[in-house]
């Protein structure tokens, strides 16, 4: 048991380093890039005004100077500034800590999604449609890579092992969202089975007649959430079913091996025991520690996925903040999804230690 | 591990068991080659313009497919695209726009003529030619006697603009009005508008009316602006479907005109049957552009899908006036198709091959280059970190899971959009968030390199910890990340592809990623515009492919306790 808490004390240690790094980094940079900015916009600001005075004062070069002085430091006050370059930017990375330790963001002037412009509301809508929609991918890619790993597994070398092996180092090679351009393509202008866009799907959610009852509610949503999601879904599992199949396949394929599984045939178990008892449970950690690495992996391609569905969620937030070039929002999605997407990372960490007994009992 | 003439030879017989490592060795060798020959293979001027001056692409048709895709887009042939400038093709140019004169009832005539190669069933967007002409006229005006349009079936769509001057009481009016007619080719003449301007019997109010005269119309009532009486090199661009709106136009408009003035004057729009009267301008317009092209010209009005004829089409201007003189300087003939090249053309009517082929240069650039960096970075700090041990090794182990747990493309897609990186930068951000992942392998590897008796000799004999690192301890692990170099090379393509989708990338390279960014840009999968948006994809995919399969093969090899 002690060895279980040191194992997750570890874990949790490691992340909040990482946050702690990502977090300076982050505010790091944005605070150079914000104090370049506000420097850029002083001096524009300056040059402008600086005509109007010199012609004012232009009887009394003294007093010009003076009022040229103080037009100068007028604007770097206007702008929370001191003239201290190096200064200025450690005065905004702390601001810029604070406000993302509170995830207090501030408003945007641009309307995203949800209909309002505080940053933090925004993110946190945007956030949760991102959950549904990976989770739900991750859970049948993992689904369909279980069963069909463990099929290449029993019989390595035959077709169906070939096959999906190919298959999957050609999707792997894929970007994600270019096979989404594709689905598009075919699912929405070819046979127009789908929308092309899904944003409006809180919006259709929103128009169903309040008087219905339960179970027709709950069939009407669930058509309405299938009409939206199937083909972001469909991409992402088309996208990753194959590599996490391959994986799976090598890492039964290496259980296979241990002596434990000869053991339980020789003890005349039946095959399915033994491959659904024995080996799934075997080799669950690393198919968990793996599941952890392809999040990882399969994330990047998910959130720009996301954009050309039109999906509500962080992809299309960040899609829509580089058209405006809204760098606060860029910033703050950034920090919230990293914070998302470690912790996603430690709960897969523990059930990792629970899983491994070696962890376990130490 | 020292290599060999014989350690090749063998690593080169073990490779050549691999059929998925020849395949993609194949593959490379044609990638390298068409990245190298790119300037054999393709234009590299229309890669200098791709992101410039985009009047450099008008000529060509928007958004269309390649012309091999004929069969896949159903029965009808696409119409060729066809462009021949002076500045790229001096020898064609002269057969298909040329100048002829000839004399006739004491007045010189002039014929412009340009020929329009015409081939698939579609009826092309546009045909258009441009040229530099200067003209004089001892006796003004100069007056353009016909348009004539000459089908590969022989039979002549011929315009005569006709200028009919009445006087209403002291007031005189002029109207410039267009006989549209078809010359069969077995003889006789079939009036799409006919002017039957005759002299009627003055009757009631407007009895004051008589006709005056007709004769050709001046070159200004056709060609807006140009002078009547001489012209200094002046460019101009002959354009058949803004032509035939001008002809329609100034006819329906006439003939309206005229109406008012129908007991005077017979003027009829005959034989055009009543849809293109109803549909007045537009139908005119369309019915002439058709008659110009179609068998059966009435077809698309009744809703019918018409062939185009295959082959020369000769339209003619033909200039007369007393004491003539023209000469001409043909600039460009242009056919726009409704198909174009090998792959089609963006929503700019820019040639998507050449930015395919020329993609190839950069995705191979980005994808080696990053791969070499990030394997060569990250085994050093791998064995640094395994070879030091102790404190050092902790606190670089803890940097590179920090970095390895961090989620990569946004943090990407943060950097690129506060620095605006070209395509080094981005080389070398991608280089910072994908070396743990080696850095990892390669310091297990160190941990067991290390106490080796060789490495134990050289601390003995007081070799420096550098010296071992990277004399004795890097050559040992290098082979190994030969696999994982290769095997990197896909998830940067996709990077730098995924950054240049989002718009994120250098700015000036034409880069697949961009060519799908301006795909999404111009939402060609909404629009089924499949030629632009698949290739690049693919291509990337190629790409990937590729060195998955190399890296497969090397893995074989090199790693032989995962050999199955």
């Amino acid at each position: 048991m002690a060895s279980l808490v040191r194992f997750v004390l570890t874990k949790v240690v490691n992340a909040a380093i990482t946050l702690a790094v990502t977090l300076l980094l982050i505010s790091a940079i944005f605070s150079v890039y914000t104090v370049v900015e506000k420097y850029s916009a002083v001096r524009e600001a300056y040059i402008l005004a600086l005509r109007a005075l010199e012609t004012q004062y232009a009887y009394n070069p003294e007093l010009l100077e003076e009022k040229r002085q103080q037009l100068w430091e007028n604007l770097l006050k206007q702008n929370g500034l001191t003239g201290n370059f190096t200064f200025d930017v450690i005065n905004w990375t702390k601001i810029l800590l604070i406000r993302n330790i509170t995830f207090d963001f501030g408003t945007t002037k641009y309307s995203y999604i949800g209909g309002t412009n505080d940053v933090g509301e925004i993110l946190l809508i945007a956030l949760k449609n991102t959950a549904i929609l990976f989770l739900t991918a991750t859970l049948i890619t993992f689904m369909i890579g279980i069963i069909l790993g463990f099929q290449m597994a029993r019989r390595p070398g035959s077709l169906l092992d070939r096959a999906i092996s190919v298959f999957g180092m050609i999707s792997w090679s894929m970007p994600t969202w270019w096979v989404a351009i594709i689905m598009l393509l075919i699912f929405s202008f070819y046979l127009d089975l789908f929308p092309s866009q899904a944003m409006y799907v809180y919006y259709e959610l929103n128009n169903l007649p309040p008087d219905m009852g339960f179970f027709e509610r709950l069939i009407a949503e669930a058509k309405i959430w299938a009409y939206y999601m199937t083909l972001p879904v469909a991409t992402i599992v088309l996208v990753s079913f194959g590599g996490a199949a391959y994986l799976i396949r090598n890492i039964v394929l290496g259980v296979l091996q241990e002596d434990f599984v000869m053991t339980a045939r020789a003890r005349g178990l039946p095959e399915r025991r033994v491959i659904y008892g024995h080996v799934l449970r075997a080799s669950s950690p690393p198919i968990v520690t793996y599941l952890a690495l392809s999040i990882v992996g399969a994330f990047g391609g998910a959130i720009i996925t996301e954009a050309v569905f039109g999906w509500p969620g962080m992809g299309l937030i960040y899609w829509v903040a580089i058209q405006q070039f809204d760098a606060p929002v860029l910033v703050a999605s950034t920090w919230v999804l990293t914070v998302a997407f470690i912790v996603t990372i430690l709960i897969l960490d523990f059930i990792y230690s629970l899983l491994d007994p070696r962890v376990r009992v130490g | 591990m020292s290599v060999t003439v014989e350690s090749i030879r063998g690593f080169w017989e073990d490779y050549k068991r691999s059929k998925i490592g020849l395949v993609g060795l194949a593959f490379l060798v044609i990638l390298v080659a068409v990245a190298v020959a790119f300037p054999l293979l393709g234009d590299e001027e229309i890669i200098r313009y791709w992101y410039g001056d985009q009047t450099y692409f008008q000529d060509y048709p928007r958004a269309v497919p390649p012309c091999w895709a004929a069969g896949i887009l159903g029965d009808r042939e696409p119409t060729k695209t066809v462009v021949v400038r002076w500045d790229t093709d001096p020898e064609r140019l002269p057969s298909l726009l040329y100048l002829e004169r000839s004399e006739g009832g004491g007045l010189e005539r002039y014929v412009i003529t340009a020929v329009f190669p015409i081939e698939g069933d579609e009826i092309p967007e546009d045909l258009y030619f441009a040229m530099n002409i200067s003209y004089s006229v001892a006796e003004p005006p100069v007056m353009v006697e016909e348009i004539r349009i000459e089908r590969p079936d022989g039979v002549v769509v011929s315009v005569r603009p006709t200028v009919i001057e009445i006087a209403l009481g002291a007031t005189r009016q002029r109207f410039v009005i267009n006989e549209i007619a078809l010359e069969m080719p077995g003889g006789g003449e079939r009036y799409l508008v006919e002017v039957r301007a005759e002299e009627a019997k003055p009757q009631g109010p407007l009895a004051a009316i008589v006709k005056i005269d007709t004769r050709p119309a001046s070159i200004s009532d056709i060609f807006l602006g140009f002078p009547e009486k001489s012209l200094e090199r002046a460019e101009i661009n002959v354009n058949l479907r803004s032509l035939t709106q001008t002809i329609a136009t100034k006819t329906v408009n006439a003939l309206q005109a005229l109406r008012l003035f129908q007991n005077q004057l017979k003027v009829e729009l005959v034989s055009a049957d009543e849809v293109v009267v109803e549909a007045g301008i537009a139908g005119l317009a369309r019915a002439l552009y058709n008659a110009y092209f179609l068998e059966d010209f009435y077809a698309p009005f009744r809703g019918e899908e018409a062939r185009v004829l295959d082959g020369e089409y000769r339209v003619s201007i033909v200039l007369v006036g007393r004491g003539l003189e023209v000469s001409m300087e043909p600039l460009k003939v242009v056919v726009k198709g409704s198909c174009y090249g090998l792959m089609g053309t963006d929503a700019n009517g820019r040639d998507l091959w050449q930015a395919l082929l020329y993609g190839t240069r950069w995705a191979l650039i980005v994808g080696l280059l990053t791969s070499a960096i990030t394997v060569v970075a990250g085994s050093f700090y791998g064995i640094a970190a395994g070879y030091m041990g102790g404190l050092v090794d902790e606190v670089l182990l803890r940097i590179a899971q920090i970095v390895y747990s961090l989620p990569v493309l946004p943090f990407l897609i943060l950097l690129s959009a506060l620095i605006k990186p070209s395509i080094w930068v981005i080389i070398i951000l991608i280089v910072l968030f994908s070396w743990p992942g080696i850095a990892f392998v390669t310091r297990s590897m160190a941990l067991q390199i290390k106490s080796e008796p060789y490495v134990e000799a050289a601390i003995a004999s007081g070799a420096g910890t550098l010296r071992i690192l990277v004399f004795y301890i890097f050559p040992q692990v290098l082979p190994y990340m030969f696999a994982s170099m290769a095997l990197s090379v896909p998830s940067a393509v996709i990077a730098e592809a995924s950054l240049s989708f989002l718009n994120l990338g250098d700015p000036n390279l034409v880069t697949w990623g961009k060519i799908l960014y301006d795909a999404q840009n111009a939402q060609a999968a909404l629009k089924g515009y499949w030629w632009w948006v698949i290739p690049p994809g693919l291509a990337i995919a190629v790409v990937g492919m590729t060195f998955i399969f190399i890296g497969n093969a090397l893995d074989a090899i090199l790693n032989p306790k995962l050999k199955r």
